[in-house]
């Protein structure tokens, strides 16, 4: 009788600790989708940040040409108050979410007559471009 | 630069928190200064009206406040002889601004009081300073009657020490002398926009059009852009991955229903010749498979269009930017 009371508890203290589900352990939390889509947040400031420097005309480096008699210099950038993004879950297999990230790309000008007239600004949104891009969710962590 | 990274920062966080306003409209500066001439001359009448100068203009400062799409500008309103303060500047708040317009003068003295716009313009120049760039500053003025520092001088000052302004004006003119004034503050800069006052009362077309050219231009192109599309080494057959983001590229083309032009384009390492037959044949491949997933083939037009440097070649980044897919939507 006692040994079987002994061993009944052994038995339950042991499925008490036991790693009944080692996998379960092994996985990460289940993020939700507000986690997801502050990770997005991130992901988009770092994107749009980075892109800017990474257009090979910019407004760090604007590219001057010379029409007729006058010099015209222009740069590109994402204006960064026109972007949103927003994330859902992804129709594909291969990826848990997909996000909509939304931005306006301006073209701005000046002319001048001199080179460095053009370069001084003030500058002229001159065209704008709607973008849409889809970066995705997979592996625990956004790309694009 | 640190302040730059913060400031984008946060209007990146604006911007996610809130969908785009006025999607199709797209703001030309990112503040702006309304200023109303006080002078004694602007409280004469205006020829053939029993409105005073200063009446019409603010009246037109008032219209163009109300036409003003909500794009977040910051913006601010003054008078000009004599320099004063109507509205703070922050952010555009049209209630605001209308009230603090609304309690502009519109009648008072005449003889004897001169404009002395070139000082008023002087002590605005320093809290101009501190306004987000591109700037624009709406001169609501009759230019005539000027004493103290000349007005095209202090503009001329204002656009040496402080790029990313531009000065526009709206004239209530009645003299050779105040327009050719207007003219030469208008004729500084390019940018400039110079429009009557009576126009703009009479007509609200032409004061909807002032308030475009100098406020926001149309977005002109609707694109989706695809980074991650993309194909083995010499080699137009899409990956896994790469189908991946087409099926969700499918899904939103289905939802679009217009004509696409589908644009390949690849880094700069290779001929030229090579890269062009080789987007060519990359932007069939995309084009096949979204007709695969339903997407209409008379709906796409597949163009290669080469090499792209819009990104810069030189990183590895820059060239992954580059190697990317851009649907147009015509």
């Amino acid at each position: 009788m006692i040994k079987g009371f002994f061993l009944c508890l052994a038995l339950c203290v042991a499925t008490a600790f036991a790693p009944c589900d080692a996998d379960a352990r092994k996985r990460p939390a289940q993020k939700s989708e507000a986690q997801i889509q502050e990770e997005l947040n991130v992901f988009v400031f770092s994107y749009v940040e980075k892109a800017n420097k990474r257009l090979s005309v910019n407004r760090a480096k604007p590219k001057v040409t010379r029409e007729g008699g006058k010099y015209v210099a222009r740069f590109t950038e994402i204006d960064p108050s026109s972007v949103t993004a927003e994330v859902r879950p992804s129709k594909s297999k291969h990826f848990q979410y997909v996000a909509r990230l939304r931005y306006h790309e301006m073209t701005y000008e000046c002319e001048g007559k001199t080179r460095k007239a053009a370069l001084k600004g003030p500058w002229k949104c001159v065209n704008v471009r709607r973008l849409t891009e889809m970066p995705r969710y997979a592996k625990g962590k956004w790309e694009n | 630069m640190k302040i730059r990274t913060s400031l984008m920062a946060l209007a990146l966080v604006m911007g996610l928190a809130s969908a785009s306003q006025a999607a199709d409209l797209v703001r030309k500066v990112d503040s702006f200064d309304l200023v109303a001439d006080q002078s004694g001359s602007m409280m004469m009448k205006m020829e053939g009206t029993k409105m005073t100068k200063a009446a019409g203009a603010k009246q037109v400062l008032t219209s163009i406040v109300e036409a003003l799409p909500d794009l977040g500008y910051k913006g601010s309103a003054h008078t000009v002889a004599p320099a004063a303060g109507v509205t703070a500047y922050g952010d555009f708040d049209r209630a605001a601004m209308k009230s603090g317009i609304a309690g502009l003068k519109t009648e008072g003295e005449i003889f004897g009081k001169m404009t002395p716009m070139g000082d008023g313009l002087h002590v605005l120049a320093a809290g101009y300073a501190n306004m987000a760039r591109p700037t624009a500053v709406v001169l609501a003025s009759d230019g005539a009657n000027n004493e103290g520092l000349d007005p095209v001088a202090e503009v001329v000052s204002i656009y040496q020490a402080q790029p990313g302004l531009c000065f526009h004006v709206v004239s209530f003119a009645d003299t050779k002398e105040g327009q050719a004034v207007l003219d030469q503050i208008a004729g500084l800069k390019d940018c400039s926009v110079s429009v009557k006052g009576s126009d703009l009362l009479a007509d609200q077309k032409a004061l909807n059009q002032f308030v475009a050219d100098v406020f926001y231009g149309e977005g002109v192109e609707d694109a989706l852009v695809l980074h991650g599309v993309n194909f083995a080494f010499n080699s137009y057959a899409l990956d896994a991955k790469a189908q991946g983001v087409l099926d969700e590229a499918a899904a939103a083309l289905k939802d679009k229903k217009v004509n696409i032009t589908l644009e390949g384009w690849t880094d700069s390492i290779g001929t030229d010749a090579y890269n062009k037959k080789l987007s060519q044949n990359r932007a069939n491949a995309v084009k096949a498979y979204l007709v695969e997933q339903g997407v209409p083939a008379s709906t796409i037009n597949a163009v290669g269009m080469g090499k792209s440097f819009k990104f810069d070649n030189a990183t590895e980044e820059g060239r992954y930017l580059n190697r990317r897919v851009e649907f147009i939507f015509n």
